[in-house]
């Protein structure tokens, strides 16, 4: 589309810092700002760029299946939080959290059921924006 | 076993075949078959387990799903609800052995036809075994859904399509009626199952919401059970294959109504508000009992006969227990009365399985099967069965059906002497006239398909796929099921004992009138019947009956005039949706936006008038020194200049750009006051719209010269106002008071506002609301955000010292994150979030969709603009 050489080359040294930034943001958003949403966001706007820069074909090599199933994966994980909750007898949605001992030192980490739902949210988000402006994209090509 | 299991397991298990049976590879049918079988034998064997271990007075299976919202996989196999599944599944095993002899070895009506029927089953079987109200709602919807499936079946036929849409209205209308009744009935009571309000249904007060609960899940009973004057979709839904019409209309589906009216009755007849229980039943049951049988006897088709003595039917059980309310003794006459049910379960099945065969093999016009007996071995079987079930609906000496009637004007007998009040006298000739039709219908199908044959017709009319006539066993099983269901109704008339000893225990009439009062609990059965008004009406109707078959008045075809009901008033509806939605889609957006901002605006300006002192000018000082606010006001003018911006500049894409312009200034705002997850947001937001924004511009047409200064003074003035708007209620709503919380805090003292709930609860929980039952008994925990969600832990953290304080609760946990917006999305407000992830992919689909079509549409040049009005 606006492809120029100089968006090309700071996109390949974009995309990866985006990626990693995206994953980050979702998961430092339970304590400090941040979370799915915005992880979501993050991670479709690295993509959406790599489109636009490269066009549909390299973005389909990035990520090779269709936003779709980004989309059902999200909902399919957000709804399994709930329903597992069932599981262990517990009403629908009940969450739970505690920590894990990291090896070495005194650290520990923290986890809690709703990152999974979180996951869900992100992935949904992502799944949305990406395959929207892909479409649309695909009209314009 | 908790009895929650073999309820789960009842309920589910033909649903969870019919999945299975998808994964059968295409052609193997003898597999399917089977699969498909082992659905219902699941649910008999799990509820004859229940049976053996817990018996029948009603034992609870109860599972907490969604408490907060009443919703809790509450089962209650008492012997209504028994009796009912039992017959579901049971009938429901014959119907798919019938289905696979009908629809031959057709492997992908099979692959379609099994799972849509167990969908049904499971509907069916949950919806009587049901205590909770919203879990029986639930199914009930389910079966509207799949019966619209099945109905329609032939997706291709618009005339079935139709029919099934009408069907799916009408219950679907009476299934929002429901809900409001059983809403509005467990608002006001207090409960949520039918057992807890079967308790305490003598202590609730006369209250008019009682009288319009009742009302409400009467008008979803009657509609379902096709009463008049909205019975005529049972007819119409003969559209469907004869498996469809044997399973759903004599068993099972059209019962539901009267399930519900039989589950609802000594609840409402009880409760002191209801006076009017047989006002409402007692005639709208009886005029369906007389209507259905009259047209019954003027159709041709076999399945329209069957339909309409269908309905009236329905019209008796309704009336029947309408008469509940007239006790003998202080007894009430009649309890389940499952006899009824059935009975004409046991003859209509056999009744619709046979009209399907014999359609089968010659066709379902009586007019065409004049001497069909003499046709061949299978047309005399066939005629044979067929004419037992047809006795049996005339309510001939010798079958249940006739220990059934017998039972019906007694009760109307009953109901003379207990009222005294004439009015009954005109039941008693509807109930005698019934009779009359009923036998009537039998007599001329008799005499046709015995009659002497004057000419052969070979074509058949019930299928609309031709295919070849199988050969080997399966044909036979067009009539076996049939067969072995009448066979009960004799088996029942013949040897009252083993009726006795089978349903006794589900049909608790022990003492509760009075034939043959010296034998306690036997049903009047053909020779215990002795000289009365009842016989007296059943002799009446039956000699009545053979004079007006054999007579030649009535032989036409008559029209239902309630068929145009559906389509005048779909009609209507998509005449006046048509007139609003050219009045409000004008396809302009300028249009959309100003009815918005309108509507916005009125809004507000009708809140302001009636609570306008919610919307107050706040007293407090909000202007904080002037060098704090500073890099605000510089942000602040940024917003406002960008603003004022829009309206001048021209190009679409420059208009973008000033729109992303103001976003970031917003988003500096964010940051500057301390709201970094806002601004996060914000600016990913603004990224991604930027984006988009452009993508769609692109996409629109060419933008034509826009219209400067027309009606811009309006214009601007809306704008304004809205502005205006915007900025009081973001003023009131940051200042003003909010209401109160009925959140404790953990010493006791009542939390202000939502807001504090969150703060204080976000990381680790320190209020205590509402506690799950479960949770004392797992010896953890305990915090409820909201009413819904609770936070559970396994308690080996820091804050376990913290929690030793407390003394009713062993631990408190949060939501167990500092990042309080997050917790509150994904945490507090988790179904929130569900929801609204949701709407987002719907969303997605949408567009691609809409996408799609467009694409389409230009490939093969389809105007789609000018096709619209």
């Amino acid at each position: 589309m606006m492809s120029t050489v100089i968006l090309r080359t700071s996109v390949r040294l974009l995309i990866p810092l985006s990626l990693v930034f995206s994953v980050f943001i979702y998961f430092k958003g339970h304590q400090t700002p941040g979370g799915g949403f915005v992880g979501g966001l993050m991670l479709a706007a690295a993509i959406v760029i790599q489109r636009m820069s490269d066009g549909g074909a390299s973005m389909r090599k990035l990520m090779p299946f269709s936003p779709r199933l980004l989309i059902a994966a999200g909902l399919l994980l957000a709804l399994g939080t709930g329903i597992g909750a069932i599981g262990f007898g517990l009403p629908f949605f009940t969450s739970n959290h505690g920590y894990i001992p990291l090896p070495g030192g005194g650290g520990k980490f923290e986890w809690a059921t709703v990152m999974i739902f979180d996951l869900g949210v992100m992935l949904t988000v992502a799944g949305v924006v990406v395959g929207i402006i892909d479409a649309l994209s695909q009209e314009l090509e | 076993m908790n009895p929650i299991g073999y309820f789960l397991v009842g309920a589910l298990a033909p649903a969870l075949c019919g999945l299975v049976t998808l994964l059968v590879p295409r052609l193997w049918v003898l597999p399917r078959v089977l699969v498909s079988l082992l659905g219902p034998i699941v649910t008999l064997t799990a509820l004859g387990m229940l049976m053996s271990g817990h018996g029948v007075a009603g034992t609870r299976g109860h599972w907490p799903w969604m408490s907060a919202l009443k919703l809790d996989l509450t089962f209650n196999a008492d012997p209504l609800g028994l009796f009912f599944a039992l017959l579901v599944a049971g009938v429901g095993m014959l119907i798919v052995l019938y289905a696979r002899a009908y629809f031959g070895p057709d492997a992908s009506s099979l692959r379609r036809f099994y799972p849509t029927l167990l969908l049904f089953m499971t509907a069916m079987i949950g919806l009587v075994l049901s205590d909770n109200f919203l879990l029986m709602l639930l199914f009930w919807e389910m079966t509207s859904i799949s019966s619209f499936l099945l109905i329609g079946w032939e997706r291709d036929d618009p005339v079935a399509v139709k029919k099934a849409m009408q069907a799916f209205i009408i219950t679907g209308a009476g299934g929002l009626c429901l809900m409001a009744g059983l809403i509005l009935l467990g608002v006001t009571s207090g409960v949520w199952s039918f057992s807890e309000l079967m308790a305490i249904r003598q202590s609730l007060e006369g209250s008019p919401q009682l009288t319009a609960a009742f009302l409400l899940v009467f008008a979803g009973a009657a509609a379902k059970s096709a009463q008049w004057p909205l019975h005529f979709w049972l007819p119409g839904a003969m559209a469907a294959p004869t498996p469809v019409s044997a399973y759903l209309h004599s068993a099972t589906m059209v019962k539901a109504g009267v399930y519900l009216v039989g589950r609802t009755w000594p609840i409402f007849c009880a409760m002191p508000t209801v006076i009017y229980w047989p006002a409402v039943l007692i005639p709208l049951g009886a005029i369906t009992m007389v209507y259905g049988a009259f047209i019954a006897l003027q159709r041709h088709d076999l399945k329209q006969i069957f339909a309409y003595t269908t309905v009236s039917q329905l019209g008796l059980l309704m009336t029947m227990y309408g008469l509940a309310a007239y006790t003998w003794h202080d007894h009430p006459v009649l309890y389940w009365d499952v006899t009824q049910i059935l009975n004409h379960a046991l003859y209509k099945a056999p009744l619709f399985i046979l009209a399907g065969a014999i359609g089968h093999i010659a066709s379902r016009d009586i007019t065409h099967l004049r001497g069909f007996f003499y046709q061949g071995r299978t047309q005399a079987i066939m005629t044979i069965v067929i004419l037992l079930a047809a006795y049996a609906l005339a309510a001939g000496p010798l079958t249940l059906s006739f220990s059934a009637k017998e039972f019906f004007f007694y009760q109307i007998a009953n109901a003379i002497k207990a009222s005294g009040s004439n009015m009954f006298w005109m039941l008693a000739a509807a109930g005698v006239l019934t009779g009359m039709f009923n036998v009537a219908i039998f007599i001329r199908l008799a005499t046709t398909l015995l009659g002497k044959a004057d000419h052969a017709h070979g074509h058949h009319d019930d299928h609309h796929h031709h295919h070849e006539h199988e050969h080997g066993l399966w044909p036979a099983f067009l009539w076996i099921p049939g067969l072995i269901i009448v066979a009960f109704q004799y088996i029942s008339g013949l040897v009252p004992f083993a009726y006795d000893k089978l349903f006794l225990s589900v049909e608790r009439t022990a003492g509760n009138y009075d034939f043959k009062t010296h034998l306690g609990n036997i049903l009047p059965m053909t020779w215990d019947a002795h000289l009365g008004l009842p016989l007296y009406m059943s002799l009446t109707g039956m000699v009545l009956g053979v004079a007006l078959g054999l007579s030649p008045l009535l032989r036409g075809v008559r029209k239902d005039p309630h068929d145009s009901l559906y389509p005048g008033f779909y009609l209507m509806a998509t005449k006046g949706g048509g007139y609003v939605f050219r009045l409000l889609q004008t396809g302009h957006l300028t249009t959309y936006i100003a009815l918005t901002s309108v509507t916005i605006v009125g809004l507000f300006c009708w809140a302001i008038a009636r609570h306008g002192d919610a919307f107050a000018w706040p007293t407090e000082k909000l202007i904080e020194p002037f060098d704090q606010l500073l890099v605000g006001y510089m942000l602040t003018a940024m917003v406002c200049i960008s603003a004022l911006l829009m309206p001048m500049v021209r190009m679409r894409a420059s208009r973008v750009l000033v729109l992303g312009a103001c976003g970031f200034s917003v988003t500096g705002v964010y940051y500057f006051y301390q709201a970094p997850d806002l601004a996060l947001t914000q600016i990913s937001i603004e990224i991604v719209s930027l984006v988009l924004f452009l993508l769609v511009l692109s996409l629109l047409p060419v933008e034509k010269k826009p219209l400067p200064g027309r009606n811009a003074v309006g214009r601007a003035v809306l704008a304004v106002l809205v502005g205006g708007v915007m900025f009081w209620l973001t003023l009131s709503s940051s200042t003003g008071d909010r209401p109160v919380m009925p959140y404790k805090a953990a010493d006791g003292s009542a939390i202000q506002h939502l807001g504090h709930y969150f703060l204080r609860n976000s990381y680790h929980g320190v209020d205590s609301l509402n506690v799950h039952p479960r949770e004392a008994q797992l010896d953890s925990l305990v915090d409820r955000g909201a009413e819904h969600r609770i936070s559970y832990g396994s308690g080996s953290d820091d804050h376990h010292a913290e929690a030793q304080h407390d003394g009713h609760m062993t631990l408190h946990k949060g939501g167990g994150g500092n990042n309080v917006v997050n917790v509150i999305l994904v945490d507090f407000r988790g179904f929130d979030t569900m929801g609204e992830i949701t709407v987002l992919g719907l969303a997605a689909m949408g567009v691609w969709t809409l996408l799609r079509r467009r694409r389409e549409g230009e490939e093969e040049t389809i105007p789609t603009q000018e096709a619209r009005p």
